[in-house]
């Protein structure tokens, strides 16, 4: 154990400081407002600390800093009966994952919200030539709701969201007819998100009414980056800046002379617009002369593309009898690309002698979607329930590229024989259909057609629920959930065939006395897929298709996760303890000799001992532990790469900078002292 | 798309006529409160009793308006506005409950009624697409997740049965729990995401209680660099996130179904084929597995989309 002497004296004063004299203040009021709330003061350190380089994972999104720790503070300035008040938070200030919060508010007329959190992702320590490859994000937000009447809300919201950093990425230097090389750089990260959204509501008991507009700002401070340094094209573009608005409209009215009907309406219209500059993949924005004679030539300036959306949906909820409920809604969603006569997109577009226009409307069409659902859900008496449903949705998409219709018919069965016994289970099938899609040509050669929609082709699924909920003892509560799903991809010759999997879980509930409540939940997990990749034809010039070559490619994956957790009373109204704990372990397998199974566990331990000196006071003492462990499939899949013999692949090892993490083992101390005032 | 904008708008002017048929009426519930008046026992009938509930009542947000500052003839009911008239249960001395609307564990007021009680005043902003939304349907109870009575800590927000969001959520959905541990996965079980910033569990237009016009708009809310439009457009990106990303865990990186080079499989062919245009087809040949299976996307790295004009085969 390494504890630092300076910062253990600092903490244990920090924790004894409201013992003596100067901290034991008294209540304190300002002008009518009586403040009070808590604060959480103590330290950090480690029992067997992770090396740096091994606690990229554990720190993925949290810091764990020794030293001093403020761990949260909270203030609240209220008046006599608390209708007004000032609240304040803060936890973790000064670390990457602090969060301040800031309320005033009158209860039932407006309510201020200034909220800033920040969070890390810290994407890999293992590259000795890098400190750490991380991402901050900082999240501000400011919210105002204001209630001038009961039936009257007005509300606005702003957040500001921004990420900085750097994040690994990769470049290919090496390529066909050669065997693949790459190399690895930092990609820079400049992002800032504003979102505004303003609304206000009218609501009378018989119906509702509201109106809302949202503003979305995406602005990137980098315009592109040199992924690849050894290439004069080794330029790429980074997301461009655009914008977003939706207005919104809906409403609601409750008929209840007409079978006690609600009928509801939801109306949003949204225009999308980028202009960002346009880049070569040599990072110049200009394009080379007579590239498409006639169509905008040199310089090439910006983007300018726009897109819209367009949802509408109609709901209503009838309950002629208190038996019986129906539903039934409509649902379209359009997005509409207004994009096929772009300039700049013919440009792109533009082949060996002509706009390739097939391409062109392959990527930039638009779609709608539309969705029909009717439901009825009968209660034949207080134990026997049944709900029938029925789903029709299609998407059609402009220029051929293929529509896709589902119909979904469902049952489900709520049962309750006994005041301690509730059990719900229910089926669906679902079918789905696939059109205008690509054919596969039989047998498959060098100039097949190669691209197949399987996310919306031909799907039949399957899907069971079942849950059972026992109550046996008034301070007991069991649960067990089961769930199936099948799903066959026809018409799909190649790509995916099939997805079948089911979970099962359980977990128990129980308060033997008051002061103690424990619980216990399992879940077991397990899925696979079935491809088939097609590895005939291989043109000679690109040498033998390696690695995880198919032709059937199974994925086989299993998940088990262990839940528990203890609130235990030691001595009423002085000493409790609480802890949690979750032990999760997978296994993949991908059924190729060549490719290790994927192997990955995860521990974590959070127990905290608090005693309450007094009823100002408490010390609090937590012990967290974490462990991690994955096998170098990891590596082996992802960054090194494996060849036909099994072998790390020569030239094509991927440096560390792909990002990765270390296994690591941690055990943490937390020791604080609470102190209400 | 132009029927489309057509059809919303007299959807929308319809739904005003009928509000303004409907305005011209007085509200009918609160005339009845007022005709049922001599029903009511009393704020202070109820807390000769009920003290110990009382004193807990009046330091939360409803307690609070109701006992100090109600601002309409419902509110002034106090306990009454949700429990229902109380004098014949105060007159049998607590033995009756003679209709009454109950919320503890094992009562047998369904839970429709129970929540009927909460729409009369939370019908609004989030909760307007309750009515017909998967929790109206399980018959899932407000009290099930939010708390009345009790005093909120200093913690808890929105007067949540337990502590956090995620614990609330956490009780029925167990199979999230589970999918939070895995390897990819969102800040949820660190505590620096929660089940609301994504789902709005009171109800939405959209399927899965999403908090978006569709999964890309909810997605689009923190990650709008991939919002685009983009010269070159990756249809399964611009259609749905969730066709390739598992949003509550995966094991493999990046929230990804199966690992990335068997993913694009699900559509693309093994072989690498260089050419863009395919002798007498409007569709497109593309991939075979590279070597090092970290996938397709050490080359195809600007796959959500790219703005550059070489950026067909998303390099750039």
């Amino acid at each position: 154990m390494k504890i630092q002497k300076g910062i253990l004296v600092i903490f244990l004063a920090a924790m004894f400081l409201p013992l003596t004299s100067v901290g034991s203040f008294a209540q304190v009021t300002l002008g009518g407002y009586t403040l009070n709330g808590e604060v959480d003061l103590g330290g950090r350190f480690f029992i067997n600390e992770p090396s740096h380089v091994n606690r990229g994972y554990f720190e993925q999104y949290i810091p764990y800093p020794t030293g001093v720790l403020l761990d949260q503070l909270y203030a609240q300035l209220a008046n006599k009966d608390g209708s007004e008040y000032y609240k304040f938070f803060m936890s973790r200030p000064g670390e990457r994952d602090e969060d301040f919060l800031l309320q005033a508010g009158k209860i039932g007329c407006y309510k201020l919200e200034i909220e800033y959190d920040q969070l890390q992702h810290l994407y890999s320590t293992v590259n000795p030539n890098f400190q750490d490859m991380l991402i901050l994000v900082q999240r501000l937000r400011v919210a105002a709701d204001w209630t001038p009447t009961p039936e009257i809300d007005v509300y606005a919201d702003y957040n500001l969201l921004k990420r900085n950093g750097e994040m690994p990425s990769s470049s290919i230097v090496q390529g066909p007819p050669n065997a693949y090389a790459y190399t690895s750089n930092l990609k820079p990260i400049d992002y800032t998100q504003n979102d505004l959204r303003i609304g206000a509501d009218y609501v009378q008991p018989m119906y509702q009414f509201q109106l809302g507009y949202h503003f979305s700002q995406f602005d990137d401070g980098n315009k592109e980056f040199l992924a690849n340094p050894a290439s004069a094209t080794g330029w790429e573009s980074l997301p461009p800046s655009n914008t977003a608005n939706y207005i919104n409209g809906a409403g609601a009215l409750n008929l209840p002379q007409c079978a006690n009907t609600r009928l509801t309406g939801n109306f949003t219209y949204g225009w999308l617009n980028q202009n960002d500059p346009v880049f070569q993949s040599n990072g110049s924005t200009l394009y080379p002369l007579n590239f498409l004679p006639g169509v905008a030539n040199t310089p090439m300036g910006n983007s300018d593309l726009s897109a819209s959306t367009f949802a509408g949906d109609l709901l209503g909820v009838s309950r002629p009898t208190d038996q019986l409920t129906v539903r039934y809604s409509y649902r379209a969603y359009d997005f509409q690309n207004d994009n096929l006569n772009n300039p700049v997109l013919i440009n792109a577009f533009y082949g060996s002698n002509s706009v390739n226009l097939p391409l062109l409307k392959m990527e930039q069409y638009s779609y709608l979607r539309q969705a029909v659902n009717f439901g009825a859900d009968y209660k034949f008496n207080s134990k026997v329930a049944v709900d029938l449903g029925y789903t029709y949705d299609s998407v059609d998409r402009d220029f051929n590229e293929g529509s896709t219709s589902t119909n979904t018919p469902k049952v489900q069965f709520r049962v309750y024989p006994c005041d301690w016994l509730n059990l719900i289970a229910s089926y669906a099938y679902s079918n789905r259909n696939g059109s205008n899609f690509l054919e596969m040509p039989s047998p498959i050669s060098s100039s097949s057609v190669l691209t197949y929609k399987s996310y919306s082709g031909g799907d039949v699924r399957n899907l069971v629920n079942f849950v059972a909920e026992l109550l046996p003892l008034n301070n007991v509560t069991f649960s067990t959930n089961f769930t199936l799903y099948t799903d066959s991809f026809d018409n799909n010759g190649y790509g995916l065939l099939s997805d079948n999997g089911w979970s099962a879980g359980a977990d128990v509930s129980w308060t033997p006395c008051k002061g103690i409540a424990l619980s216990l939940g399992y879940d077991h997990e397990q899925s696979s897929t079935k491809e088939l990749a097609d590895n005939a034809v291989a043109a000679p010039n690109l040498g033998p298709v390696l690695g995880d070559s198919g032709p059937l490619l199974l994925t086989s994956d299993s998940y088990d996760t262990v839940t528990a957790r203890a609130d235990v009373v030691l001595v009423p109204e002085k000493l409790s303890l609480t802890t949690s704990a979750n032990f999760s372990w997978s296994n993949s397998d991908f059924h190729n000799p060549l490719m290790p199974n994927l192997d990955e566990t995860i521990f974590h331990v959070d127990t905290w001992l608090k005693y309450n000196y007094d009823k100002h006071v408490a010390f609090k003492v937590g012990y967290i532990f974490e462990q991690f462990n994955m096998t170098n499939a990891y590596q082996t899949l992802y960054l090194q790469g494996i060849s036909d013999t099994g072998a790390p692949v020569g030239n094509q090892t991927l440096n560390t900078l792909q990002g990765f993490y270390n296994n690591y083992t941690a055990h943490v101390i937390e020791a604080l002292v609470q102190y209400k005032f | 798309m132009r029927r489309l904008v057509v059809s919303g708008l007299a959807l929308v002017f319809s739904g005003i006529a009928l509000l303004v048929f409907y305005s011209l009426g007085p509200a009918k519930e609160i005339e009845k409160v007022k005709a049922d008046n001599q029903e009511y026992a009393g704020m202070e009938t109820c807390q000769a009793c009920h003290q110990e509930v009382y004193d807990r009542l009046a330091k939360t947000t409803m307690g609070i308006l109701f006992v100090n500052h109600p601002r309409d003839a419902k509110e002034k009911l106090g306990c009454e506005s949700c429990h229902g008239p109380g004098n014949e249960h105060a007159a049998s001395g607590g033995k009756e409950f003679a209709g009454m609307v109950r919320y503890s564990k094992g009562s047998h007021t369904p839970a429709a009624v129970r929540n009927d009680v909460c729409l009369k005043c939370h019908q609004k902003k989030q909760q307007m697409f309750w009515q017909g939304s998967p929790h109206d349907v399980k018959d899932v109870g407000c009290t099930e997740c939010h708390s009345v009575h009790t005093e909120p800590g200093m913690a808890s927000r929105h007067q949540l049965t337990r502590v956090t969001v995620n614990d609330t959520c956490n009780v029925c959905h167990k199979k999230q729990v589970a999918d939070e541990m895995r390897f990819s996965h969102h800040p949820l079980r660190e505590g620096k995401m929660t089940c609301v910033d994504c789902h709005n569990p009171h109800g939405t237009t959209s399927p899965k209680l999403v908090k978006g016009l569709s999964n890309n708009e909810l997605c689009f809310n923190c990650h709008a660099q991939y919002r685009g439009p983009f010269i070159f457009q990756h249809p399964p990106v611009m259609e749905d996130c969730f066709n390739c990303h598992k949003p509550h865990g995966s094991a493999y990186p990046s929230l990804l179904k199966v690992p990335p080079i068997r993913l694009c499989r699900d559509c693309h062919l093994v072989f690498h084929q260089l050419s863009l245009s395919q002798p007498g087809s409007t569709k497109q040949a593309v991939i075979r597995p590279n070597a090092a299976l970290s996938g397709c996307l050490n080359c195809h790295r600007t796959i959500h989309g790219s703005n550059n004009v070489n950026g067909n085969l998303f390099f750039h």
